[in-house]
Formats: structure tokens, sequence, C-alpha cells
């Protein structure tokens, strides 16, 4: 039994929401950073610090993954009442956290076969990197990011090998796709139609840490078309 | 080649991109492969440029091919997304000069036959695209953009989240690979969401259900099934091919007039002069049928009645007959035999009320042994359980009735009040004069109508049963009156 009343209650739920929600947001950082470097399998940024790179990250959205399903899993089963906004933001970050694994898994699977197809570490001879015209494989002063402790002390244990992970993730998607009655088309999108690449004001006053507007880098610029 | 996609269905007219990727590969290497050059961009130097020229000789020497060759092979490298050119992306031919530049792609893009462009991932370029720059997105892909909002509109904060990230992230790159990675995400979309206008070489077909390149083994169950078709083949009542073709020859004479193509038809071609005067005259149920259409009833029994408008005279014919019940129930069988089938049993069961119960009210006269397997068919009642009964009636209608109706006053008056449309001369139709254009009626108004007339022909129908019935009744009731 919580104590205090229901708005302490409530307090509880958001900060729980948050928590989601700040997790699905480095799910999603972390899913860019993941194309960025297998756009580079084959090419001629490729070589042992990309592949390398590949597995550690890999490894590590595997964490996140896990740690993310984990936590809304916690919030979807929890029992007791709980207002529609709270609901609906949690449909709404399920939806999010599952198209983002889809695309993180769609980019597993493609490097796993680009890793194939080009294989490492000494490439038989015949067999040569395309080139593309890049040459580095990540951004200035690529470091791979620490994993945070939260999200890895939720994620559990970690199969060993890429190819393993990918089939975890595929049974991890379908059983979340089952199991949590959530009509995925049913969450409405909170940013208005194309022209507002920017979510309006009333949408991001309800998220509860200010979305992406806060992590922009200051230089980009905004054309706000509110839809 | 055949592929497997999604484990599901089968795409046999895929292109074999596999041999397509082994050139491209061999052209990378350093001492046999293409001579590399660098582009330079504003103030970047981005290296790994060819010119087109050196490609296309390349590839001749490579293959020991001539020149057109060549070219078209080049062609396909470039159509195919595996080299994207540089200064008109696109225009995805390959240019033999010494200016046009052209660029490999990453193997991430190249267009492995497993991996289907997404509609996410487009959205999320095109809104990448929109954050660079508002307003750049060209006018098909804006409107591809807004029907992806509509489509996928479930996942549109991923989207937006997505790009914005992805954007970021790429930000954070060194300038020229960042030219060059925007180069080839454009190129990868060019190829996958090809503008209006350009030819989707992705284009591949069906995807079919069944793989029609399988070879299939030979087993036992299958030279089983085999066996079987060929008998039931050889039970199937055959005809000499002297008869069928003569057949043929007489069927040819006798609809030649009739055919719209052979002798043209009136009053006009509605293809050709844009004219529906030929739809309208010969509408299902039109009040007055055209001549040609009435004089083809008397070819044989099957026109007539296949013809709504031929059944509507037959049945009013057979009133007159007092053997209407027969066109009834031959048009109950076939609503029974193409309805909706889940209505089976009921259907069965109301016609075996209407026409074949003893004492019912049209009640229909076919011998004793068709009648047995009727009944015991209604047992399980299934979409060919009247079918035994329903050829008796058709055969007592086409040799008995026909023959009268043809030459009944109904037939005679129908024939002469017959319309023959006169022939409209084609009209030069102006190309800018706008034709008033009238749908025809809707296919759900014009059954309604069907139903009701059935509805009310089926009430008012007299027959025989309830007319000699009534006689019956009179009779018995003269007889009961006591002599005084």
């Amino acid at each position: 039994m919580r104590g205090g009343g229901a708005g302490e209650r409530a307090r509880e739920a958001r900060e729980a929401v948050a928590e989601c929600r700040a997790a699905y947001e480095a799910l999603n950082r972390f899913t860019a950073s993941y194309r960025q470097l297998v756009l580079g399998v084959g090419s001629s940024a490729d070589g042992r610090r990309l592949r390398r790179a590949l597995e550690e990250s890999g490894r590590r959205g595997f964490e996140l993954s896990l740690g993310l399903r984990n936590q809304l899993l916690a919030e979807f089963t929890e029992p007791g009442t709980r207002q529609e906004e709270v609901k609906m933001e949690l449909e709404r970050i399920w939806v999010l956290c599952l198209s983002a694994l889809e695309i993180f898994l769609q980019d597993l699977g493609r490097a796993h076969d680009l890793s194939q197809l080009f294989p490492m570490p000494s490439p038989a001879p015949g067999i040569q990197l395309v080139n593309t015209g890049v040459t580095s494989f990540g951004p200035k002063g690529w470091s791979l990011r620490r994993p945070s402790g939260k999200a890895s002390e939720r994620a559990g244990e970690l199969p060993e090998e890429l190819a393993q992970w990918g089939q975890r993730l595929e049974e991890m998607l379908l059983e979340m796709e089952t199991k949590v009655n959530v009509p995925v088309w049913s969450v409405e999108a909170t940013v208005g139609g194309p022209g507002a690449e920017e979510p309006s004001p009333e949408g991001s006053a309800r998220r509860s840490p200010p979305g992406c507007c806060a992590q922009a880098p200051p230089g980009l610029q905004w054309h706000c078309i509110v839809a | 080649m055949t592929i497997r996609h999604q484990g599901q269905q089968y795409r046999p007219r895929m292109a074999f991109l596999r041999k397509i990727e082994a050139l491209v590969k061999e052209m990378q290497n350093p001492e046999t492969g293409i001579r590399m050059q660098s582009q330079r961009v504003m103030i970047t130097n981005i290296p790994h440029a060819m010119t087109g020229n050196d490609i296309l000789q390349w590839i001749a020497q490579r293959l020991w091919i001539g020149h057109m060759e060549a070219q078209n092979l080049g062609n396909f490298v470039v159509k195919y997304g595996y080299v994207y050119p540089l200064q008109d992306p696109k225009n995805l031919n390959l240019k033999p000069d010494n200016s046009s530049l052209y660029r490999f792609q990453t193997p991430y893009f190249w267009p492995t036959q497993q991996w289907s462009a997404e509609d996410t991932d487009y959205a999320i370029y095109l809104a990448k695209r929109n954050i660079k720059k508002k307003g750049i997105l060209e006018e098909y892909e804006k409107e591809n953009y807004s029907f992806l909002n509509k489509k996928i509109n479930h996942k549109w904060d991923f989207i937006i989240m997505q790009a914005k990230e992805q954007y970021k992230t790429g930000k954070e790159r060194k300038k020229a690979d960042r030219y060059a990675l925007d180069c080839q995400e454009k190129a990868y979309w060019l190829v996958h969401r090809c503008p209006p206008g350009a030819d989707n070489i992705l284009d591949y077909g069906l995807n079919r259900v069944t793989n029609p390149n399988e070879v299939k083994k030979d087993t036992i169950s299958l030279i089983r099934k085999e066996i079987m078709y060929y008998q039931q083949a050889l039970m199937r009542s055959t005809v000499k091919s002297s008869v069928s073709l003569g057949g043929i020859v007489k069927y040819s004479e006798q609809f030649s007039s009739n055919d719209p193509i052979m002798s043209g038809c009136l009053p006009s071609n509605p293809w050709i002069t844009d004219d529906t005067q030929f739809w309208e005259l010969n509408a299902k149920l039109v009040d007055i049928p055209t001549k040609m259409r009435v004089e083809r009833w008397a070819f044989n029994f099957s026109e007539l009645i296949r013809d709504p408008k031929g059944r509507q005279s037959f049945q009013f014919f057979l009133k007159k007959e007092f053997s209407g019940e027969n066109l009834g129930f031959w048009e109950a069988c076939e609503d029974l035999k193409y309805g909706d089938q889940s209505k089976v049993k009921e259907k069965a069961q109301e016609i075996y009320k209407l026409f074949l119960a003893p004492g019912a009210r049209r009640w229909i006269n076919i011998d004793g042994k068709t009648m047995d397997i009727t009944v015991k068919g209604l047992k399980h009642p299934h979409r060919y359980v009247l079918d035994a009964a329903q050829t008796h009636i058709y055969m007592l209608m086409k040799k008995d009735s026909y023959a009268r109706y043809l030459k009944s006053p109904i037939y005679k008056e129908m024939l002469a009040k017959a319309i023959e449309p006169r022939e409209t001369s084609k009209r030069s139709s102006l190309p800018f004069m706008r034709r008033h254009l009238r749908s025809s009626p809707s296919p759900v108004i014009l059954r309604q109508l069907e139903e009701e007339a059935k509805a009310r022909e089926a009430a008012n129908t007299v027959d025989i049963t309830q007319v000699m019935s009534k006689l019956d009744r009179r009779s018995q009731l003269k007889k009961e009156i006591p002599p005084k």
C-alpha cells in the first residue's frame, strides 16, 4: 500500500513515466548512432575499429532495449488505477519503443549480413572494401559512450554473440507486441502533420521532461510551423 | 531468379543483382579496378570519384564486350543504385564522358533483394531533409510525405524524434564525410522511391504464393494424384474433333452479325465515339430491346435464358401456359449455385418448400427418380444439390416450351416492337470540348430494383395448384349445395 494520498501516487506515477521516457530517448539516440555505424560497413570507412565499435554498440543497444522493456512492463503490469493521461503517455512510449526496436533490429540484421559479405579482419584477395568516399566511421572524437548504470542494471544477463542478440531481440519484440494489449494504431501523434517538425506547444507541455527541443544544438534553425 | 521473401511469397522476376555486385566488388581493386579521382566541392576534397568514361572503359575491357553492351551494362549499374552520379543525381544513366563523375554506393544501401525500403525509413529521410532546410522537398516528395503521415500516423512521433536524432548525429561527422553520406542517402531514395516519370527499375512484378520455377520431386502421393487425374480425364465424355470444329464454324457463322468487332455495332461503338447510347439501349431490363438482341433469342435456348430481358419475356409467355414455375425453379437453382453460400441451407429448404414438396405452391413436374435423388441430396445441401432437377427442367423448357414461345404472339410482338438504332456518324470531338459524362446507375440500386421486382413477381404469381385448388373448391361447393 503506497503511503500518502492520491496526489502523491500521481506524482510517483508521473515520475515513473518520466523515467521511461528518458530511457526511451536514450534508446532513440543510440539507434541513430548505430545506424551511422552500420552505414559504414563494407565501405572505405570500414576497419577493425568499426567492427569493434559495432559489437560494443550492439551490446549497449541490447542492454538499453532490455532495460526499457523491463521498465515499461513493470509499469504496465502494476496493479492500481491510473489517470487517463498517464496511461496514454505510457502507451505512447510503448509504441515509440516498439518502433525504435524495430529499426534497431533491422540494422542489427543488416550489420550481420554485411559483415559476412565483407569479412574482417583480413579480407581475402579479391574482396576489397567499396570506395565510397567516406573515410571515418564515426563523429569527431567518437568515443564509445559508457553504458549508464541504470540501464545495465535493469537489463539482466546478455547472450554473447551478435546473431543470438538478433534472435533474442526478435523474440522480445514479438512478445512485446502480443503481451501488452496496446493497439499500435490507436496512438495519436502529438506532432502535427507534415510541415511541423516541431511538436506543437500543447504537446510539449504534456511531456514530462521537455522532449527533443532541449537537446537540439543551438545552431539549428527552427522554422516553426504549427500544424 | 526466384527469391523467397518473408517466408511467404516468391518473387520469380527479380533481377539477378548478385552478378552486378560481383562486378562492382571487382571495380574496387586498387590495381585492377577503376581509377579514382577526388571531387572538389567548394573547399573540401572528397575522394573516390570516377568519370563515366573510366567506368565504361573498365567494363568493356574487363568483360571483353563492345562499346554498346558496356554502355548498357553501365546503365544497369547506375540504375540499380550501385553507383550514383554526382552532378545530376536524378539522371540514372552512365554518361561516357570525362566530366561526369560517379561514386560507389555503400553496401548498406545496395539493393540486396531481401531488404525492402521501408516506409518508416523513407518518412525519416524526408523529415530529416525538411529539418535541414524547410521547403526543400520536391512536389512528389511532399505528396509522399503527407501520404505517409496519414498512413503511419501512429509512428509519427517516433519518426520525427528519430529524424532529429539522425540529423544531429550526422552533423557531428567530418564535413567531407557528411557530404558523401548525404549524397549516398539521396541516391538510395532516388532509386527506391523514384520520382514520377522515371522508370521504377526495382519493379519485379507480382509476389507469388507458390514458386513457379520449383521442380517438384516425384513422390508417391504426387504420382497417385496424377493417376487419379488421368483416370478421371479418361472417363469424361469426348466428342470427335470434326464434330466440335463443325460446331464452332456454325456458331461463328450464326453470331458473326452480332459480333461488335466483326460487324460493327449500332448505333456506334462507345469505345470509339464516346457515345454511350449502345449501352443504354442494351441495358439489362430495358423496355424496348434492340432488334439484334431479340433475333438472337431465336438462335438457341441458352441465348434466350441468358438474357435477362429474354427471361422476362419467356416468363410472361410461360405464365400464360401455366408452366411459370419451371423458370422460377430454374432461377432459384441458379441463385443457389452462384449466390451467397452461407445461406445454402435456408435457400435449399425454401426451394424444397416452394417447388418440390408434395402439395407445394409452385410444384414442378419432374420424374420420380430425379425427385428421389434430389430429396435425398437435400439432407446435406450444397451448391450443386439441385443440379439433376435443374437439368431436367431446363431440358423440358428447351424441348417443349421454347419452340412454342418462338411461334407465340408474345415473341412476335416483341420482335416487331424492337428498335433498330440508327448509326451515328463518328462525331468529330474537339479535343477541348468537355463531354458531360453521366455515370450509369449504381449496381447496388440496380440490384435492389431487381430484388423488389422479384418479390412482386413471387407475390403475384398465380400457380396452377392454386387455380386448380380454387376450381376444385368451387366444384366441391357446388356439389355440396344439396339439390333442393
